[in-house]
């Protein structure tokens, strides 16, 4: 809530110093989001035009002769509506305007000017740029327009908690200025009007439970043609209210000053008494604001004899505004509940000041406070014949009083520190809660503005708040802790991190909402839940795959330079009803780091798979990989991409880019990726230790001849189940077509070791392990051996 | 007669031994090459060599001057052995020599180098956070970022249509899901499956409906909680001092400002002094509200405690001169490489 500080001086009784206040409002938990002084020079200065004569050069610019109380000058001015007796605000030369300008003397074709008349948007003070401002007529030549208009001063403005409604006011932040000065504030007294007539407009209230307070004045007969003094105009400016029409300031000044939210109706366009009531399913309603809405059944609203003219509490209707030509009006101070007002405003896409304050509460005892204030107001402005204020107030559905106790133990363990009672007693006096105390600690009758009290937690914290948290000790708390660490089986996250880090890739973080187009591209897996209210389209869809994080993220990167990208991101993908940690890496571009005494070379498949294997041996390193060749997704490459499986379980997927999906969202690179889900990979077993073979290894390498389609994983698998258990480790060191091979089909040249934990191996035992190795492999896979 | 033969043959010998000796030690020194030098080696003193031969000859001659012609044969096997030796020393010097001058290199190239790998600096802030507040007995706790409305408001005293919902600009998934807006569902979760006393930090990616200069949708948070028997607020303030000492490694100046959550209260946000004098908002805290409790389970009349929740991209930012937070989540690698 933004406001004047000298409106609040106005109300605290007192000239309060800028850092004090903002300091005071803060330790308050007001927060103070922004503060902005408000001066103007004081060289811009009060002025009348005596006389207007055509520019001998130009048919738009006028040369009028302006006294500034101390002399007359000749000023060229641009401005439509600049007229001979118009009080104006007058730039002297050497004045500084508020967007920078300075005002210097110039010729403006041909004909001197000793200064600038201002609009109001030149001076700050107004929106419109239509034509130099029009001052009262009774101000003083000469003087300070900073002045004429209640400057300098500051706009603070302050973001208030919900919990706060009641200081949604000067006179709310006020209280808390005072409270925390020390004393209870003195609210200013607002006098009954005079009624001169007693006419009370009829009103049935059909809501109660609602709307537990109703009241209304009539006023009749004002001036349709006054217009809000400056003063006014000017707070609520400050306020960041526009003034729109004398009446309407009336009500957006008392809702500022005290809290209350008012409505004005032009009288002559109601008909019938007023009802508050319940609308019925598809009511039509016109806003202020020109919208025609449906309500839905129960909407609270304001109504006559032709229908719905109020959202209660939120908006007011078209029919029934206040315009320029009405002279009869009937004010409005309602209490509506916060309970019927939650959420309210919201169903209809609005947000208003009203709105706003009645959601938090309102005071439920001051409407009648509210309507002799605007009426007072109303009279000193635009003149009328003030009517009864009438109120009806069902007091079953007002708030009951609340006690709410505080014992003094309590407190003390809460807070960590002991407040003398007396100065308990001192800060609920401040805060003008009326509280009894007894040996154990405090009855207490928060006051009716007082939402948020209803709890003993809620007197501890206004305590501590008065008191000054900075005034509470700190104080390590003592106490056993519980040891406990991760299970040693489980592979951390952070540990995954380090391992890729370490082995040249950099962490990212993208977004887990991704764009739902380029998501169904990447078929690995279906996206997760869409967003109802996305912060935009690209943005709408929950990812299924951390894929479309990475390749945008590796697009970005590589449209920017880079050679090579090495990305790995660990975040959570969501399905239907789960959401499973994954972790995923992507390589595109060179294989190294350029260098010297290296050749260049794209990423390959095999790059990727050792990043992979490495991952997969660190996390899992008692369990063997199966790779299950993936050949029919439309984001990998259908020759060089796998399910990546441990045990029976599909715990991820590897491959290269399908080459469509590069073109289409790669710029055509060659790239990489693979994905594991980490729940399902990090649970290892804790290493037990075998004791080391004494005798030494021996090694037999085996080429055989197979078909190409056979994979090196099933030719491996032979060996290993065939072997027996003198083998050690197999694998594959060379594969070789071409030349003595014939085509369709591959060498491929297998190591074994073999190893005895008990003996050293005979020739004869290895010899046997190879005849059974290449026997089954001849049979399984057809295999010949090369001699 | 023996004698006279004895002496020719003696005679013989010597001057046989010195031809040998002198040939033997020009063959040594014109030796260039190791395998020059074991040539000669085999020439004089292999088993067939011509000293071996010379010793071999040694039957023929009187017994009598068999020893001093003997010592005379060895004497120069050795000193022909010594001179093998010193040349070998000397070819294998200039070997070694020559090969360390071939094989000299400029050591000023760069190694073969690896990309350089790296962690984003929200997980070096949060691994921080987590080892300050492990040290201290926290545990860490994790949980869903999709949430149902009980877990991330209704039980954290945030009603339906509370005002304080509309602080949180929730994303929705219109089946009563949301993107939770912050981690204390999490604690929620911990409490109901761990119970009481309870000391946990919650670290975790969140989401608000939100996107400017100084708001991304999606960041991260932790947020601690501790309910025991007798916990104040002077104890969060000391835990919350040590902390953000301990995170910046300087001491801390930490101002409480009273605010309003509505699962804690008392409420308040929390601003540390910078060393431009300026204060800055860095958390929000607070005593666990009663209905929290109450909530799951926990009776609020034996238990309390206190909560606190950071914003991790906030200390990331101040911890490593961040100026920007979207460059947090463009993910360039060359802002990322600055992190290693």
């Amino acid at each position: 809530m933004k406001f004047s500080k000298r409106w609040l001086e106005s109300i605290v009784g007192q000239e309060l110093e800028l850092d004090f206040l903002l300091e005071r409002l803060t330790l308050a938990g007001l927060e103070v989001d922004d503060h902005e002084p408000l001066e103007l020079d004081a060289k811009v200065v009060v002025a009348t035009v005596e006389g207007v004569e055509p520019h001998p050069d130009a048919d738009k610019l006028r040369v009028c002769q302006v006294n500034d109380g101390t002399d007359t000058h000749n000023i060229v001015c641009g401005a439509p509506n600049v007229r001979s007796g118009l009080t104006v605000a007058l730039a002297q030369i050497g004045a500084r305007l508020p967007g920078g300008l300075k005002i210097r003397k110039s010729k403006l074709r041909g004909v001197e000017s000793a200064g600038m008349l201002c609009s109001g948007r030149e001076l700050g003070l107004r929106d419109d740029h239509d034509g130099i401002l029009e001052l009262p007529s009774a101000w003083t030549v000469g003087a300070s327009i900073s002045e004429q208009f209640g400057m300098p001063d500051s706009v603070i403005d302050v973001d208030l908690t919900p919990n706060r409604g009641d200081c949604f006011s000067l006179l709310g932040i006020a209280r808390e200025v005072a409270t925390f000065a020390g004393h209870q504030l003195d609210a200013p007294a607002v006098a009954t009007p005079e009624s001169t007539d007693d006419q009370v407009y009829p009103v049935a209230i059909q809501a109660a439970d609602g709307a537990p307070v109703f009241s209304r004045t009539v006023v009749r007969g004002i001036d349709p043609n006054a217009s809000a003094p400056t003063w006014m105009v000017e707070r609520l400016r400050r306020s960041g209210i526009r003034s729109i029409h004398p009446v309407v300031d009336i009500t957006n000044y008392v809702m500022m000053e005290l809290g209350q939210p008012m409505h004005a109706y032009d009288l002559a366009k109601l008909e019938g008494p007023i009802q508050v009531r319940r609308a019925t399913q598809g009511e039509p309603l016109k806003l202020l604001d020109g919208r025609d809405i449906e309500l839905p059944a129960d909407t609270l609203v304001i109504a006559d004899d032709s229908g719905a003219i109020g959202l209660a509490g939120i908006m007011g209707g078209d029919s029934t505004a206040v315009t320029s030509e009405t002279t009869d009006i009937l004010f409005e101070a309602a209490w509506f509940t916060p309970a019927t007002m939650a959420g309210e405003a919201r169903k209809f896409g609005l947000h208003t000041d009203a709105s706003m304050r009645f959601e938090r509460g309102v005071d439920p005892t001051e409407q009648a406070r509210a309507q002799y204030r605007a009426c007072a107001l109303l009279q000193e402005i635009a003149g009328g014949t003030v009517g009864e204020t009438a109120i009806e107030v069902a007091e079953e559905h007002l708030p009951p009083p609340r006690t709410v106790s505080l014992d003094a133990a309590r407190l003390e363990r809460m807070l960590g520190v002991k407040v003398a009672n007396q100065e308990v007693d001192q800060i609920f006096a401040r805060l003008g809660f009326a509280a009894e105390s007894s040996a154990d600690g405090w009855t207490v009758n928060p006051p009716a503005f007082r939402f948020d009290i209803a709890i003993e937690e809620d007197l501890i914290e206004e305590v501590a708040r008065v008191y000054g948290y900075d005034r509470i000790p700190s104080i390590r708390s003592a106490g056993d802790t519980v040891l406990a660490s991760a299970p040693e089986a489980i592979v951390s996250e952070d540990w995954m991190r380090d391992l890729l880090s370490a082995r040249g890739f950099s962490e990212i973080i993208s977004y887990s909402f991704v764009d739902p187009a380029l998501h169904a591209e990447i078929d690995l897996a279906p996206p997760g839940p869409s967003l109802l209210n996305p912060i935009s389209q690209e943005l709408s869809v929950m990812r299924g795959s951390l894929l479309p994080g990475l390749l945008s993220t590796a697009n970005y990167n590589m449209a920017r330079q880079q050679s090579s990208v090495r990305l790995f991101e660990v975040g959570h993908v969501f399905r239907k009803s789960t959401e499973p940690n994954h972790i995923g890496v992507f390589m595109a571009g060179d294989a190294s780091t350029e260098h010297w005494a290296e050749s260049a070379r794209e990423i390959d498949f095999f790059d990727l798979k050792a990043e992979l294997e490495a991952l997969l041996g660190a996390i899992a390193p008692d369990q063997m990989p199966v790779f299950k060749p993936l050949t029919e997704s439309l984001a990998l490459h259908p020759g060089q991409a796998a399910q990546v499986m441990l045990g029976a379980q599909v715990v991820g997927y590897i491959g290269m880019l399908h080459p469509a999906l590069s073109e289409a969202r790669f710029d055509g690179r060659i790239g990489g990726v693979f994905e594991l889900n980490i729940d399902l990979a990090v649970q290892r077993t804790i290493p037990s230790a075998e004791s080391i073979s004494k005798y030494p290894s021996v090694r037999r390498d085996l080429a055989i001849l197979v078909d190409e389609s056979v994979s090196a994983d099933s030719l491996l698998d032979t060996v290993r189940k065939s072997a027996g258990r003198l083998l050690h480790n197999v694998f594959v060191f060379d594969i070789y077509r071409g030349k003595g091979v014939e085509a369709g089909l591959k060498s491929v040249a297998l190591g074994l070791i073999l190893l005895d934990s008990s003996s050293t191996l005979t020739d004869e035992q290895t010899a046997n392990v190879v005849t059974k190795v290449t026997g089954e492999l001849q049979a399984v896979h057809g295999a010949k051996v090369r001699e | 007669m023996s004698g006279q033969k004895s002496r020719i043959y003696r005679d013989a010998t010597v001057q046989q031994l010195d031809e040998i000796l002198s040939t033997a030690m020009a063959a040594v020194d014109a030796a260039d090459s190791t395998s020059a030098l074991d040539a000669a080696r085999v020439e004089f003193l292999g088993k067939k060599g011509q000293l071996t031969a010379l010793l071999k000859q040694l039957g023929g001659l009187d017994p009598a001057e068999r020893p001093a012609a003997g010592q005379a044969i060895n004497a120069a096997k050795a000193s022909v052995s010594k001179a093998i030796e010193a040349r070998g020393a000397t070819l294998a010097a200039a070997a070694l020599a020559s090969r360390i001058a071939s094989e000299k290199i400029d050591v000023t190239l760069p190694g073969r180098s690896k990309p350089k790998g790296t962690l984003h600096p929200v997980t070096l802030a949060r691994r921080r956070i987590e080892e300050i507040f492990r040290g201290a007995g926290f545990g860490v706790r994790h949980g869903p970022e999709i949430e149902d409305d009980f877990h991330n408001f209704t039980a954290l005293n945030i009603p339906e249509n509370h005002p304080a919902r509309a602080m949180h600009d929730t994303f929705y998934f219109g089946d009563g899901r949301l993107l939770r807006t912050h981690t204390s569902p999490t604690q929620i979760r911990t409490i109901v499956n761990e119970g009481v006393p309870i000391r946990v930090i919650c670290p975790g990616r969140v989401y608000r409906c939100d996107s400017d200069q100084t708001h991304t949708p999606m960041f991260d948070q932790v947020e601690g909680l501790v309910i025991d028997k007798r916990i104040s607020f002077a104890n969060l303030k000391a835990v919350l001092h040590d902390f953000v000492t301990q995170f910046f490694e300087r001491e801390a100046t930490l101002r409480f400002r009273p605010s309003y959550f509505p699962f804690t209260e008392p409420s308040a946000e929390v601003d540390v002094l910078m060393e431009n004098g300026t204060w800055l908002e860095i958390l929000g805290c607070g005593m666990v509200h009663p209905n929290v409790l109450k909530n799951v389970n926990v009776d609020p009349a034996e238990y309390g405690g206190y909560a606190f929740g950071i914003g991790i991209e906030r200390l990331a930012m101040l911890r490593y001169g961040i100026t920007d937070l979207r460059t947090l989540f463009e993910n360039d690698v060359r802002f990322l490489g600055q992190f290693s």
